[in-house]
């Protein structure tokens, strides 16, 4: 039987999840749950900023969900400007957050 | 989905390469593995999703997931899968790449927050993840409905409903939507279950404005006439923590254009489709196209249009006879004409005018990716510009990661509106591989294999 959350962040409440699963969020360790994607741990979590702009350093969300507009763009692993919609989280996973173009900030 | 069970059934070796996750699109999406949700919170498509993606499961079908077809060379397409490139050969080929929602600037548009409708609606009904706590819903057209209803059982308060159209507008063409019964019903469900909940539907307005600083802190909405400008004076401010607009839809037509296919201008969408004959088949020889790619038409019309697409493509491949094909087809193309004239209605009715791109003036950001603004557009087209070619030459617009698919309507909606020329005159500029970023890592791990597919 998968655990269920219900606590206070933007999770619908009394949906069943699957195992949690650890990951990291620059550098801090946060809760997800198995079958979800990057996107929705980072949305869930109410910080929204995804992402800042090289040119103008705006904050960015996520705009299209579906893997078209580029804008949830996120580093993995040490792997720079992957859509954080169609990525799903593994354990230990290490997701940071891009300011400027993510290709700076590779590690 | 529908062209791949057909095409197995009629014998064909089929493989289905999908970038998702889990094959079935944005309509059939479902939840992620490991959630459990109580049947009464499933969309009603859900079950016909999964039954269709249990056909799958069939003896002639390979499933290759989260596998980005980013290019088509002659009788091959290149695929990036889990960090390696291959590159698949095929008899056939049906391209079934689907539409995402078309996308709008507006000030405050590039926002934390301001969603395109499909993008709240997938995080919502596939991730159980409010997009925000209190919303407010934009766009034109019935797809607003479901949208709500998938961000009402996510728990998601909804703060209003607005519809660009009026229902007085509605009335001239009700004629063509005569006999399309189960659509009304299932909108009226929607419409029911949106009156239940207190939501307000508010016809006539749009968004005009996204509040905040660092991310959405409410919506301004406004009166518009008939050509969706927004009225001066009938702004009203709402108080949200997310805003989703939902203008139409614009197609995934990417890899088509990049394989040569011949495409066609849609006047009521203003936008770019593949050009095919009632057998789904391309200009290309061996390449066939099925659903939101023809023509914006919606789950219906694109099942019918993946079995006329599969009986089309097994029999190039030469598991089916031409006779045989034809038979099978006859019933298929007969709903699809059927189900084409009501979304062909609905385009007319529900397609974007003019005062939508009231916007792109000034410092509107028009690319996101690159930030252009409208201004830096404008001038170059001041500067002799003529094609959306050249202003992606000189100001960058369309030249980021997304690869022009945010920007290339609204470029081309300024080019048209400062040259004073048709929309449709604009030719859909080219598209080459690779259609969508893929890493020098990945075409370096080229472990092609020669693998034989009907589609």
């Amino acid at each position: 039987m998968a655990p269920e959350r219900t606590s206070g962040d933007l999770r619908t409440a009394g949906i069943g999840r699957g195992w949690p699963v650890p990951v990291f969020v620059d550098g801090k360790e946060v809760q997800a749950f198995e079958g979800e994607t990057v996107l929705a741990v980072l949305w869930a979590s109410g910080d929204h900023t995804l992402h800042t702009t090289a040119r103008t350093h705006e904050p960015r969300g996520f705009f299209c969900g579906i893997g078209v507009c580029f804008d949830c763009l996120v580093t993995i692993d040490g792997i720079v400007n992957l859509r954080a919609c169609l990525e799903p989280v593994r354990s230990g996973m290490k997701i940071k957050r891009q300011q400027d173009p993510g290709y700076t900030h590779a590690r | 989905m529908s062209a791949a069970v057909t095409a197995a059934e009629s014998g064909a070796r089929v493989i289905v390469l999908d970038e998702y996750a889990k094959p079935g699109g944005q309509f059939f999406k479902r939840t992620g593995d490991g959630f459990a949700v109580a049947p009464k919170w499933l969309t009603r498509e859900h079950a016909r999703g999964e039954a269709l993606r249990g056909k799958l499961d069939h003896p002639n079908i390979t499933v290759l997931t989260r596998a980005l077809v980013w290019g088509r060379f002659d009788d091959r397409v290149m695929v990036a899968h889990e960090g390696h490139s291959k590159s698949i050969y095929g008899k056939a080929l049906v391209i079934a790449t689907g539409a995402y929602d078309r996308p709008v600037a507006f000030p405050g548009w590039t926002l934390p927050g301001v969603l395109t409708a499909g993008g709240a609606q997938t995080l919502a009904k596939s991730q159980w993840v409010k997009p925000g706590r209190r919303m407010l819903l934009a766009g034109a057209g019935p797809f607003l409905l479901p949208v709500a209803l998938s961000l009402l059982r996510a728990d998601v308060s909804i703060a209003a409903l607005v519809e660009a159209t009026r229902p007085i507008e509605w009335l001239p063409h009700l004629g063509s939507l005569w006999g399309q019964w189960p659509r009304f019903s299932e909108a009226w469900e929607y419409k029911d279950n949106l009156r239940r909940t207190g939501v307000p539907t508010l016809y006539g307005h749009k968004i005009v404005r996204a509040l905040g600083e660092k991310r959405v802190e409410g919506a301004v909405i406004a009166k518009v006439d008939r050509k969706w400008r927004a009225i001066p004076g009938s702004e009203r401010t709402i108080e949200v923590d997310a805003i989703a607009t939902g203008y139409g839809f614009l197609a995934n037509i990417e890899l088509a254009a990049s394989s040569g296919c011949e495409l066609r201008f849609d006047e009521h969408a203003r936008t770019w489709f593949v050009k095919c004959t009632p057998a789904m088949a391309t200009n290309k020889a061996g390449v066939f196209v099925a659903g939101e790619i023809t023509g914006i038409g919606g789950s219906a019309l694109a099942l019918e249009e993946g079995r006329i697409a599969g009986l089309s493509a097994a029999e190039f491949a030469g598991t089916l006879t031409a006779h045989a094909a034809d038979e099978q087809r006859r019933q298929p193309i007969w709903q699809r004409a059927r189900l084409e004239r009501f979304a062909n209605a609905l385009n007319a009715l529900f397609g974007p005018r003019p005062g939508l791109w009231e916007f792109l003036t000034d410092d509107m950001t028009v690319c996101r990716c690159e930030e252009v603004k409208a201004k830096e557009i404008a001038a170059c087209i001041a500067n002799g510009a003529t094609t959306t070619k050249s202003i992606k030459d000189w100001t960058r617009a369309g030249m980021g990661l997304c690869e022009g698919r945010i920007c290339r309507g609204m470029v081309g909606e300024i080019l048209a509106r400062d040259r004073d020329v048709a929309l449709c005159s604009i030719p859909f500029p080219s598209v080459r591989p690779p259609i969508k970023p893929v890493p020098f890592s990945t075409l370096l791990q080229d472990d092609s294999q020669s693998e034989s597919i009907a589609s």
